[in-house]
């Protein structure tokens, strides 16, 4: 890691605004990510190789597979099944707890995209998610206005068969 | 509003808590000294403020009254010896004794009125706010100084770099917080959690740093109702 510009505290407290000085008092343990700072996240995050995260060994898994990024698995034809499962894990971890490092939403689009991919590639269940469930989960995550454009043609094409058939 | 005259207040040492008021009431105290100088210099520019702008006495007045108090009741008289933790906060204290001091330094008068055409705020100022505020503000420069300093010598500006550019330029210069593209670029950050770490690393060492600077002059328990209580105060200053 590259060191960064030394920087000095010579700031003078003395004149700041009051209310602004408050702001630092407020304590919030939670990080707050812009749009664009979100959408910056999951592209680094597809981007990462799976073993970065889920480690460098998966039972179920070959090393090889591991090296691939998460984008490349989500898109890929036929995923391995294990990965997909671990993938969703790791988000179901992150997506509701604050002090998670990957931003909750960024977990969530992971979670549903791991789930979405099995349920395509595989017509396999990794999730005892409700369709209606599934469905919400899909809508939300087309919403977003910093989804990976790699992943919108996954959640677009489940939302075309889920929404008709529940049988895949 | 007239600024105190600031200065470099002395490094912190190890101790924590109300140790520090323990240490300066003691003159047979090792820490004595070192205790006394760095308790004045946190309170010293709140006092200040608080003869000059509250009490409307001429700064270079103010200078020579809080000098001769300082020699006065915090040296000879030994005020903190004084402080009893169990009557209320040791700055109440102080600002009783300062004001006390001062009506019979200045003859026993009452300060003056506020004449018309002064700053109004002034008039709504509560009877401490010109010391709370000024005070509440020392806690928030000694907690970032302390904690840059960490940061620096701790080999972990990158920390610092993150904590200024994400928290501290955005909270006091309206300034729109460095993006995660710019965050992964300066740091060559590996990933989203590296980042997200480092963010977190910097807001709990900001934390432990202000704790740490309350603690010097609070009871442990209840260092979270100060934090409530100087976020009203600034809060409530308005732009002062």
């Amino acid at each position: 890691m590259s060191r960064p510009p030394t920087t000095h505290f010579d700031r003078d407290l003395a004149k700041t605004n009051p209310t602004d000085l408050a702001k630092l008092l407020a304590l919030d343990p939670a990080i707050s990510w812009s749009d664009d700072d979100l959408s910056a996240i999951l592209r680094h995050q597809l981007l990462l190789p799976l073993h970065v995260e889920l480690g460098p060994h998966l039972q179920g898994a070959i090393a090889a597979d591991l090296r691939q990024s998460f984008g490349d698995l989500l898109t890929a034809k036929l995923p391995p099944l294990p990965l997909l499962r671990a993938t969703k894990e790791f988000a179901k971890a992150h997506r509701s707890d604050p002090a998670a490092l990957v931003p909750g939403d960024v977990a969530t689009v992971l979670y549903y995209a791991a789930i979405l991919a099995a349920r395509l590639r595989w017509r396999a269940k990794i999730s005892e998610l409700p369709l209606p469930e599934l469905l919400g989960g899909i809508e939300w995550a087309l919403s977003r206005r910093w989804l990976a454009p790699s992943l919108i043609s996954l959640f677009i094409e489940a939302k075309g068969i889920l929404g008709v058939s529940d049988t895949i | 509003m007239e600024q105190p005259p600031s200065g470099d207040p002395p490094e912190r040492f190890k101790t924590t808590r109300w140790t520090l008021v323990s240490e300066a009431a003691d003159p047979q105290n090792p820490l004595h000294d070192e205790a006394l100088a760095h308790l004045l210099a946190l309170y010293r520019p709140a006092l200040w403020s608080h003869l000059v702008n509250r009490r409307r006495i001429d700064p270079q007045k103010a200078d020579d009254l809080l000098q001769e108090f300082i020699l006065r009741k915090i040296l000879l008289y030994n005020l903190m010896k004084h402080a009893d933790r169990a009557r209320g906060k040791f700055r109440t204290l102080l600002l009783t004794s300062l004001d006390n001091f001062v009506r019979t330094a200045l003859g026993k008068h009452d300060p003056p009125e506020i004449p018309d055409g002064w700053d109004p705020a002034y008039r709504a100022a509560g009877p401490d706010q010109e010391f709370d505020v000024p005070w509440a503000r020392q806690v928030l420069q000694e907690t970032l100084r302390r904690m840059q300093a960490e940061c620096r010598h701790s080999d972990r500006m990158v920390i610092w770099d993150i904590f200024e550019s994400r928290i501290l330029s955005p909270a006091l210069e309206g300034a729109i917080p460095l993006g995660y593209d710019q965050l992964v670029a300066r740091h060559e950050l590996q990933s989203p959690g590296q980042a997200s770490n480092l963010l977190m690393t910097s807001k709990r060492m900001f934390e432990r740093n202000l704790r740490s600077v309350i603690g010097e002059y609070t009871e442990e328990n209840e260092i979270d109702d100060e934090i409530v209580q100087l976020r009203q105060i600034l809060s409530g200053a308005a732009n002062r």
